[in-house]
C-alpha cells in the first residue's frame, strides 16, 4: 500500500525549502515515476540517458513545487500533477530527440537489447517462476499472439495478416492473454 | 481507493506496448499515479513482457515442439511398427481379428431378434419391432421438415457471415473459462414469431453484455446481462426486437472481449 502523508503540510514544507519533506515525497513517488520513464522511453534511449532524465525530472517536480506550482485548490490531485510533470518531460525528450535525428532511425539506433534494463535484476528467481508458469499456461493461440508482438515486434496489423485473422482479433487475444497472464499471478500470490 | 477503471487489461497492454495516443497515456499515468491495484498488475504486466522478449524463444517455442512432437511421435509410432516385418504382420493380424470379432457379433445380435419375435412377450417385442422402423420414419419427418424450412431460409439475410463462421468453430476460446454452460439458444435452432430465450451458466460474477447481430455485422440488440441468479444468467428477447427474418449470431462479452459467439435463425411470419 501506499503510505499517505498529509499533502497540504508537505508541500508547505517542500515551499519553504525543506530537504526532509523533498526526500518523502521522492520516496513515495519514486517507483511510479522510474517506471513511467522506463516504460515510455524504452528502446529508444540508453540506460544512462533514462538516469539523465530521471534526474531533470526530479529537478522540474521540485522547482514547480517550490515555486508554489502546485495549487490543491484547482482540484488536481498530487498524484495527477506529478505525473503530468514527468510525462511533459518524456515528451519534451522525445521532440528533442526527433529533431536531432530522423524518427526511423531512434529505434534502430537504440535497439532494446542494448538498454540494461533494471527490473531484470529486480525480478527474483521465484517471481521469474511464477511468471513463466502463467505464461507457459496460455493456449497456444495466446501464446502466438504475445510472441509475434513482444519478442518479434510486429505490429498488430502484421499479425493479423501472418495468422490471417482480423487485427482487432489481435488486440483481443493480446489484452485477454494479458487477462489471463494477470490472474494466474494473482492466484499464485505474485502481487504480495 | 477502489479501482474504477474499466477494461483495466486492455489500457495496460495497450499502455506498455505503447498503442494508446498521448491523452491516453497521461490520463492513465495521472491514474496510476494514485491507484495502486493498477500499478500492481502495471508492474506484473511489464516484468511478464520483458520475460517474453528476453526468453520468449525458448519460453513458448517449447510448447510449440511439444505439439509438433507429440503429433510427430504419433505418426512416428504408428510408421515405426511399418518398418519391422514381424510388428506390420502382427498389425495385419490383429485388425483381421478385429474385424472378424465385429462381423461375428453384428451377425448374432442381428439373429437375435428372430426367436424373440416368436416368443411369448410379444408385446413388448412387437413394440419394439413396430417402433424400430418407425423411428427412422420420425426422423424422415424430422429431417423432411427440417429441410422444406431450411429451404424457406432462402435470400441475403440468410447467408452465413463467413467472419462469424469462423469463430463460431474456433473452439477454444476465453468462453471456456468465464462461460460454463450455454443453454439456450443452440446453435442453428430456429424460432418463428417468438421470443427468444438467451440463458447460459457462468464460472464468474460478472455484468455481461448480450450483443445480437445480423449476418452483415450490424448491431440489431444490446443490453446488459446482470447475474441475478448467478451462476444462471438469462434474458428473454421478444420477437418485436428482431425486425426481419434472417440468421442472427449473438455474443456475450465482458468489458474485455467476446466470450462466446453463437447462431440462430429468425423467422418473421406476417
Amino acid at each position: 500500500m501506499l503510505f499517505t502523508f498529509d499533502e497540504k503540510s508537505l508541500i508547505e514544507k517542500i515551499v519553504s525549502g525543506d530537504i526532509d519533506a523533498e526526500n518523502r515525497l521522492f520516496l513515495h513517488f519514486k517507483e511510479r515515476i522510474e517506471f513511467l520513464v522506463r516504460v515510455r522511453l524504452r528502446g529508444k534511449v540508453s540506460a544512462d540517458d533514462q538516469q539523465d532524465i530521471l534526474s531533470e525530472t526530479k529537478h522540474a517536480i521540485l522547482l514547480s513545487l517550490r515555486k508554489g506550482g502546485f495549487d490543491p485548490a484547482k482540484g488536481k490531485p498530487l498524484e495527477a500533477y506529478i505525473a503530468g510533470i514527468v510525462s511533459n518531460i518524456v515528451a519534451m525528450y522525445f521532440r528533442n530527440l526527433s529533431k536531432e535525428k530522423p524518427t526511423a532511425d531512434i529505434d534502430s539506433y537504440h535497439s532494446i537489447e542494448s538498454l540494461d534494463n533494471p527490473l531484470k535484476e529486480i525480478i527474483d528467481a521465484e517471481k521469474k517462476e511464477k511468471l513463466r508458469w502463467a505464461l507457459s499456461q496460455l493456449d497456444y493461440k495466446y501464446q502466438e499472439v504475445l510472441l509475434l508482438r513482444v519478442y518479434d515486434e510486429l505490429s498488430i496489423e502484421e499479425i493479423a495478416n501472418k495468422i490471417g485473422i482480423e487485427k482487432r482479433r489481435v488486440s483481443e487475444r493480446i489484452n485477454y492473454a494479458l487477462k489471463l497472464i494477470l490472474k494466474e499471478l494473482k492466484k499464485q500470490n505474485y502481487f504480495q | 481507493m477502489k479501482c474504477d477503471l474499466v477494461n483495466r487489461e486492455s489500457i495496460i497492454s495497450r499502455y506498455l506496448l505503447k498503442e494508446l495516443s498521448e491523452d491516453e497515456n497521461l490520463k492513465f499515468e495521472e491514474h496510476y499515479f494514485k491507484c495502486e491495484d493498477c500499478f500492481k498488475e502495471l508492474r506484473a504486466a511489464e516484468d511478464a513482457l520483458i520475460l517474453i522478449k528476453d526468453e520468449g524463444s525458448t519460453l513458448f517455442q517449447k510448447t510449440r515442439k511439444v505439439k509438433k512432437e507429440s503429433a510427430k511421435s504419433f505418426i512416428d509410432k504408428i510408421l515405426s511398427g511399418f518398418v519391422n516385418p514381424a510388428r506390420m504382420g502382427i498389425a495385419f493380424a490383429t485388425i483381421a481379428v478385429v474385424f472378424v470379432l465385429l462381423y461375428v457379433f453384428y451377425n448374432l445380435s442381428s439373429n437375435k431378434t428372430e426367436p424373440i419375435i416368436a416368443d411369448g412377450g410379444r408385446d413388448s417385442v412387437k413394440q419394439m419391432v413396430e417402433q424400430k422402423p418407425l423411428q427412422p420414419e420420425n426422423e424422415k419427418i424430422q429431417q423432411q421438415k427440417e429441410s422444406e424450412l431450411l429451404a424457406s431460409l432462402t435470400g441475403p439475410a440468410f447467408e452465413q457471415n463467413p467472419y462469424y463462421e469462423e469463430w463460431i468453430n474456433e473452439t477454444v476460446r476465453s468462453g471456456n473459462i468465464l462461460i460454463d454452460k450455454v443453454i439456450s439458444p443452440k446453435n442453428n435452432d430456429k424460432y418463428s414469431n417468438q421470443s427468444v430465450l438467451f440463458k447460459w451458466r457462468m464460472t464468474e460474477n460478472i455484468p455481461v453484455n448480450l450483443v445480437i447481430m445480423n449476418n452483415d455485422d450490424d448491431v440489431v440488440f444490446s443490453t446488459k446481462v446482470s447475474a441475478e441468479n448467478f451462476p444462471e444468467y438469462s434474458i428473454s428477447v421478444m420477437a418485436n426486437d428482431l425486425k426481419k427474418s434472417g440468421l442472427y449470431y449473438w455474443r456475450i462479452e465482458d468489458e474485455i472481449e467476446v466470450l462466446y459467439l453463437g447462431k440462430f435463425y429468425f423467422i418473421k411470419r406476417q
